[in-house]
């Protein structure tokens, strides 16, 4: 892996950043028989795309990103098969020793809580210069130095020399966060995997963060597999959706369909429930009833069928697959309901009985 | 949170003995891994967690076991050996372990086993009387100190570390010298040198109870301090109060068999764990057993004693919530 | 760095001094009348007696005595011995090498031990070797010196002839003894760190090191031990002064003429000063020990720092 100057990264194509992931499944084993966390798992991005990865607490989201890497290899009780293919390789049978040289190189990854993080008891500029060193940079203490302060540079921070002496602890939230993109970037990745970055910071952090992905995505040609709970950032930075329920996909779409016509039940229930300044007052939020059943409780066929109110008989015996939503749609909205074409030719008065019921 | 380990049931986390930790790592380092995952082990793990359980159950039976043992020894030592210990028998010196004298003879003939048994009584005296005394004081005080706060706390604390900078044994070994020798100026040598640890200890878990929300709650409902403390802050504070008990008649009893081996011990006392040990060194490259059996007696009492205070700890921790 | 060793002097001085003082009392106040320790009991005169009194000063008041005490001590005088007359300081000087030099050896012993083996047995977590490691230490930390040292002297000095069983002077000599310290105290230390190090590797830090591609040893080592070494070096701390009381049987176990006998012959002889003088002396010890460790500390783990600091 050769290093780009700055010109030659502009002018040569993009870096293959596509990923590919098919059928990906996650279960453990328990005394009770096999439980599936994730279930036949299938999306795409394409290079230089964001992709939000939505789902709520349970959904399966958060590993589903840390299998791509291989992460869950490393807890013992968790098991992952499927493939995952990326920039013409597949890693999911890609031995250890070559997963790792991908991981933090052509793949970035940052996480939720920035500062539990970083290595408590390291210099900031050393836990870069570790990623710098690890993944094809220059020899000698002093340059990789230099290339760290570069790197807080281009996050943003300002007296990079500064930062780089100080340890986690002394810097805030928002600022741990554009340091780990910092280091994710020192291998100079192709994707960059970002585990509800924001979800632990101040609102005006947030923006700044999800401003900072965005123009990192511009200036790098970098795609991004943003994954969130979070309606707005999905909204603010996606160029496509792909929607998670207990486990499995539910719906993937570009996101403007998605936002103006989602084509399953559950996403159409979130869009409902997220509050709005120009609705009337004093009405209840409406709210989706029921919970996220656990691995162990989840019934065959449709994931959503206990919370669902277009349910039908078909629902709880036979899982809807991903299917095309329709020519309306186009040929990337992709909805697993096996109404989703009512959902999608009916009206308001569909809508309104998802999620009117409070 | 999503995290790794998130939707694994309860049980499952219980009952490994630290979750998430049951992993090799050193194929982890030799990066020997292929596809995505590893098969789980399922069953062969149960069978490790299930083993771990009996095994530790055992333990705590073996371990009670042996110390009702040396209680019987320290009541009724007629009943378990002869009745004179100290009996001189020139024909049977230095003889190894054997049907007649468990665990050989002194030079003087003496059968160590005998002494050992009838040794029980003054070690476990010292032991359990020490940690009584020192233990209640101790425990007492810090208490005070940990929920007190203020002049009191620090003027404990002061006191405190005064004491613990003399470790352990030294202490002690400042009243021996000042004192007559005798059995009870011992264990009271040795219940002040357990004082700081008690004080400090109960002061630590005080201070944390002190914090909890429940006292608040209870002194805003207007509780009175003494109510509070009694019905609040010292139940929370038995269970590691119990468990260094229980640990500390073990480290009682080496130090006074440390004293007597050293000489120091109390004059009146024959036979004494520690003396035997004493007596065996001159002879130990080939009549071992004269130092080495009281050894292990101790030993075993320290190993069964710990046990016990763990086993102690885990049951009378209040349940968390 | 600096004003954090100053502070800790600092807050040690009270100490040594309280130390001082109860040492002092508890000798003085105790039954037992000094004269007739130094006279060893032999019938003296009332001259006689009273020559003694002056010359050791036993007519001033108790506070006062220790007042010059404290100043004696200060320039290093310990007073003369109760027993042999000659002053404290220079027995002790004579003495001091085996001690010392056992002390430190185990020291060592007990810190490469200790983090050593936590380290080997939380890497091979579950396997024989974990168990073998948490056996023996358990072992170990349970057996008294008084049994350790001897079953080291017979298995090493009479059966296989490696290292000798007694005396001083020699690196051989030292082996055996701080063997058996170390073993007794690195027990305790070994749990901590596997257990700490077990504990830091379920932290979210570890897996963005994985997630940045950092290889397993490099983890393991350069970030998870630096991590749990944390709190292993608190603990080091106490065990160092386990040390230094086992030191003074393990003199006696394995015949070494140094301090540790010194100090049981005192109190055999109720030599009050070199009694004195000894503990005083093992005490500083200690809490300059104690000082470095916090100092090792804060050097370690940088959010302790800042607590320190104010």
């Amino acid at each position: 892996m050769a290093e780009l100057s700055d010109t030659e990264r502009t002018l040569a194509p993009p870096p293959a950043g596509a990923l590919s992931v098919q059928g990906l499944t996650i279960s453990y084993d328990s005394p009770a028989g096999t439980r599936e966390l994730v279930r036949d798992v299938s999306f795409d991005i394409g290079p230089g795309q964001i992709v939000c990865l939505v789902g709520e607490s349970g959904s399966g989201k958060t590993l589903t990103g840390r299998a791509i890497t291989g992460l869950v290899r490393h807890s013992p009780r968790l098991r992952a098969e499927g493939t995952v293919s990326f920039g013409g390789r597949e890693l999911s049978t890609l031995p250890e020793r070559e997963l790792r040289r991908v991981r933090g190189g052509q793949i970035g990854m940052i996480f939720q809580d920035p500062a539990a993080a970083l290595d408590p008891v390291i210099r900031l500029g050393d836990q870069i210069a570790e990623a710098i060193a690890r993944h094809g940079g220059p020899a000698g203490r002093d340059s990789r130095r230099r290339r760290a302060t570069e790197l807080l540079t281009q996050v943003g921070i300002t007296d990079p020399e500064l930062r780089a002496r100080q340890f986690p602890h002394e810097i805030s939230g928002g600022m741990c966060q554009r340091v780990l993109i910092a280091i994710a970037l020192a291998g100079d990745p192709s994707l960059l995997i970002a585990d509800e970055p924001t979800t632990a910071l101040d609102v005006t952090i947030q923006a700044q963060v999800l401003d900072l992905i965005s123009q990192l995505r511009r200036e790098r040609g970098m795609s991004v597999l943003l994954i969130t709970h979070d309606m707005g950032v999905a909204a603010q930075l996606a160029d496509q959706v792909v929607v998670m329920y207990a486990g499995s996909v539910v719906e993937v779409a570009p996101v403007a369909t998605f936002f103006s016509r989602p084509g399953h039940p559950y996403s159409a229930g979130l869009m409902r429930a997220v509050p709005r300044v120009d609705a009337p007052r004093a009405r209840r939020l409406p709210a989706i009833p029921g919970t996220v059943p656990e691995a162990a409780d989840r019934p065959p066929g449709c994931p959503f069928q206990t919370r669902c109110p277009l349910k039908l008989e078909v629902c709880g015996s036979e899982q809807p697959p991903l299917t095309a939503a329709g020519q309306s749609s186009g040929p990337q909205h992709l909805v697993a309901c096996h109404r989703s074409a009512e959902l999608l030719a009916g009206g308001l008065t569909v809508w309104s009985a998802i999620g009117a019921t409070s | 949170m999503d995290g790794m380990d998130v939707r694994v049931p309860a049980d499952q986390v219980a009952a490994t003995p630290e979750a998430g930790a049951d992993m090799r790592v050193l194929p982890l380092i030799l990066g020997r891994w292929g596809p995505l995952g590893r098969p789980a082990r399922g069953p062969a793990r149960r069978q490790i967690r299930q083993a771990s359980r009996v095994r530790t159950r055992t333990g705590l039976i073996i371990a009670v076991a042996y110390l009702v043992l040396l209680v019987g020894w320290a009541i009724i030592p007629g009943v378990f050996a002869g009745t004179d210990p100290t009996a001189v028998n020139p024909l049977a010196a230095l003889a190894g372990p054997s049907v007649h004298n468990f665990f050989g003879t002194d030079q003087y003939g003496r059968s160590i086993y005998d002494e050992l048994v009838y040794g029980a009584r003054p070690a476990l005296e010292v032991g359990v009387g020490s940690t009584l005394l020192g233990g209640a004081a101790g425990s007492l005080i810090g208490i005070a100190g940990g929920y007190l706060g203020g002049w009191f706390d620090l003027v404990v604390m002061r006191l405190i570390d005064m004491l613990l900078a003399l470790p352990g044994l030294l202490l002690a070994l400042i009243f021996i010298a000042a004192l007559p020798r005798t059995l009870s100026n011992e264990i009271f040598a040795i219940a002040i040198a357990s004082v700081p640890v008690f004080a400090r200890v109960l002061r630590g878990q005080a201070v944390q109870v002190r914090s909890r929300r429940f006292v608040d709650a209870a002194t805003v409902s207007g509780l009175r301090r003494r109510t509070i403390v009694v019905r609040h802050v010292i139940p929370n504070c038995v269970a590691p109060a119990t468990e260094l008990a229980t640990v500390y008649v073990g480290v009682a009893i080496v130090i006074a068999a440390s004293l007597s081996f050293l000489g120091l011990g109390p004059s009146e006392v024959v036979p004494d764990w520690g003396t035997l040990i004493q007596n065996g060194q001159g002879y130990i490259d080939h009549d071992w057993w004269i130092s080495v059996f009281p050894g292990v007696i101790v030993t075993l009492a320290v190993i069964s004693l710990s046990v016990l205070g763990d086993r102690l700890r885990g049951a009378l921790e209040p349940v968390r919530g | 760095m600096l004003g954090v060793v100053g502070r800790r002097i600092a807050a040690g001085i009270p100490v040594i001094i309280g130390v001082t003082a109860i040492i002092f009392f508890v000798l003085r106040v105790l039954p037992g009348n000094p004269v007739d320790i130094i006279t060893a009991g032999a019938p003296t005169t009332p001259a006689e007696r009273q020559n003694i009194i002056n010359e050791f000063g036993l007519n001033k008041p108790v506070l006062a005595q220790f007042g010059s005490f404290l100043w004696d001590a200060l320039h290093g005088n310990f007073g003369d011995s109760f027993s042999s007359r000659l002053p404290v300081i220079s027995q002790i000087s004579q003495q001091a090498m085996p001690t010392v030099e056992l002390a430190a050896a185990a020291m060592v012993l007990t810190v490469v031990l200790g983090i050593g083996l936590g380290a080997v047995s939380a890497l091979t977590y579950g396997s024989w070797v974990d168990a073998a490691i948490r056996t023996v230490t358990l072992l170990g930390s349970s057996m008294p010196i008084i049994l350790t040292g001897p079953l080291l002297i017979l298995l090493f000095s009479f059966t296989v002839h490696l290292f000798p069983a007694t005396g001083s002077g020699s690196f051989p000599q030292l082996v055996l003894p701080a063997l058996a310290l170390a073993l007794f105290a690195c027990g305790v230390v070994v749990r901590l760190v596997r257990g700490s190090m077990l504990e830091v590797k379920n932290q979210e830090f570890v897996t963005a090191l994985r997630a940045k591609g950092v290889g397993e040893a490099r983890i393991w080592l350069r970030h998870i031990l630096r991590n749990a070494l944390v709190p292993a070096v608190t603990l080091l701390g106490v065990q160092l002064g386990a040390l230094l009381s086992g030191a003074v049987v393990a003199e006696t176990v394995f015949g070494r003429q140094g301090l540790g006998s010194l100090l049981v012959t005192g109190i055999d002889n109720k030599d009050y000063p070199m009694v004195q003088a000894i503990v005083l002396i093992i005490a500083t010890a200690y809490i300059v020990l104690n000082i470095i460790v916090d100092v090792c500390y804060s050097l370690l783990d940088p959010r302790v720092r800042v607590q320190m600091a104010g």
